[in-house]
């Protein structure tokens, strides 16, 4: 009886984490290694791989995209922010992984252009790296140390107003791990449009 | 707090026109003056407050309804809540930047319209920026939203969808809740998506068809 018992609870078990690890995206914990991604295609038609970026003491994957409006009202922080922190070995990466008709590769050109993005912009068309990330909105922050592991997500700070901006959790968590120190808070809430993932 | 600075506010369709335009004006104006000097304390300088509840109905369509819109924080919300007990409550949580509420906003209304006799109670709560106030009325008023209208105390941000629990980060985001006042059905972003058929048959569940 209890040799049934087991083996059924051990079915049920196996059933059920096949279920969970098919049917939801891994969440990426603080710690973890970031998924690796090779031949992304960028704005500027050439293939990236993270590997391409492997002096970057801190690489700032930021999942965002053309349409959003909460997107938007972040762009021009992230070029200041890459432009602040360049010289210091952060590099912003861009990611866009929406299949929208505003959110394709061509309208992507015309946007990193007319922002002028100092940073990459990639574009996925297969979801894949923003299902590996688990990145839910636009935008999304995932922060990788110099060992690639994850060390900052969520927002970028408080306020998609920016005159309303009073805590800077990127910057703040750049800042710390540049030193040699955790972040203030590793984890933030997200907050955006939601990634339009295409069922499966 | 500060955040007390913006109290209730009201936006007045034609009927409070023929009620009286002079006197409303002036006691808006009032209002807002005691509003702005209110905001002088907090760090919240904004400017442009008194201007942007100044009749705004010249040149719209005629709507003798009254649109409202009053701030509140989930403590606030859940009184709310307790307050209707009783009836079935949606709560329709959006944005003025999100497309997709404001498209699934019109047929809140039309839920509102088919089933508010019946024991329907419906709130909306925006998650904009406490200073995109105008437009949110604005866009309530478009509607024709004579329920109770609410937007948030916190700003755009992370720390607005952890209060009020938006797991997901993003909207739409809907909330059903039963005559005891338990949460019957909730519709997020990569759960229960937020579909018209879908919350329309969960009305019909609790209400009849």
């Amino acid at each position: 009886m209890i040799g049934k018992w087991r083996v059924g609870a051990a079915a049920v078990a196996v059933v059920m984490l096949l279920v969970f690890s098919s049917a939801c995206d891994a969440e990426l914990n603080i710690g973890d290694k970031g998924p690796d991604w090779t031949g992304i295609v960028g704005t500027d038609d050439k293939q990236h791989s993270l590997s391409d970026y492997k002096d970057a003491k801190l690489v700032v994957m930021v999942f965002t995209c053309n349409h959003c409006p909460v997107a938007k009202a972040y762009e021009d922080r992230l070029v200041s922010l890459q432009e602040d922190y360049k010289a210091k070995g952060v590099q912003v990466i861009a990611v866009n992984v929406n299949n929208l008709p505003a959110d394709r590769l061509d309208k992507m050109k015309e946007r990193a252009a007319e922002k002028r993005f100092n940073f990459p912009y990639l574009y996925d068309k297969t979801q894949k790296i923003g299902h590996d990330y688990g990145a839910k909105v636009t935008p999304h922050v995932f922060v990788l140390d110099g060992k690639r592991r994850l060390a900052y997500v969520g927002a970028i700070d408080d306020s998609m107003r920016p005159g309303g901006v009073k805590t800077h959790f990127l910057r703040d968590a750049l800042d710390a791990l540049l030193a040699g120190s955790k972040p203030p808070k590793a984890v933030t809430k997200q907050f955006g449009c939601s990634v339009k993932y295409e069922k499966k | 707090m500060k955040r007390n600075s913006v109290a209730r506010r009201k936006v007045f369709g034609r009927f409070a026109y023929r009620l009286g335009v002079m006197p409303m004006t002036m006691f808006v104006g009032l209002f807002f003056l005691g509003c702005s000097g209110s905001s002088t304390r907090g760090p919240l300088p904004e400017t442009g407050q008194a201007s942007e509840s100044q009749p705004a109905e010249v040149g719209k369509p005629p709507d003798d309804s009254e649109v409202t819109l009053n701030l509140v924080d989930e403590k606030e919300l859940r009184a709310v809540l307790e307050r209707h007990r009783g009836k079935v409550v949606l709560v329709d949580f959006w944005a003025t930047w999100c497309a997709p509420c404001k498209k699934l906003f019109a047929h809140t209304v039309e839920l509102y319209e088919r089933f508010a006799d019946r024991g329907l109670v419906v709130v909306s709560v925006s998650l904009d920026d406490p200073a995109a106030e105008s437009d949110v009325i604005e866009f309530l008023q478009e509607r024709g939203a004579t329920f109770e209208n609410f937007i948030s105390r916190y700003k755009a941000g992370p720390e607005t969808m952890e209060l009020f629990e938006i797991d997901e980060g993003a909207l739409p985001h809907l909330r059903i809740y039963d005559r005891d006042g338990k949460l019957y059905r909730k519709f997020a972003i990569n759960t229960t998506a937020p579909v018209a058929e879908e919350i329309d048959r969960t009305m019909v569940e609790l209400l009849g068809p």
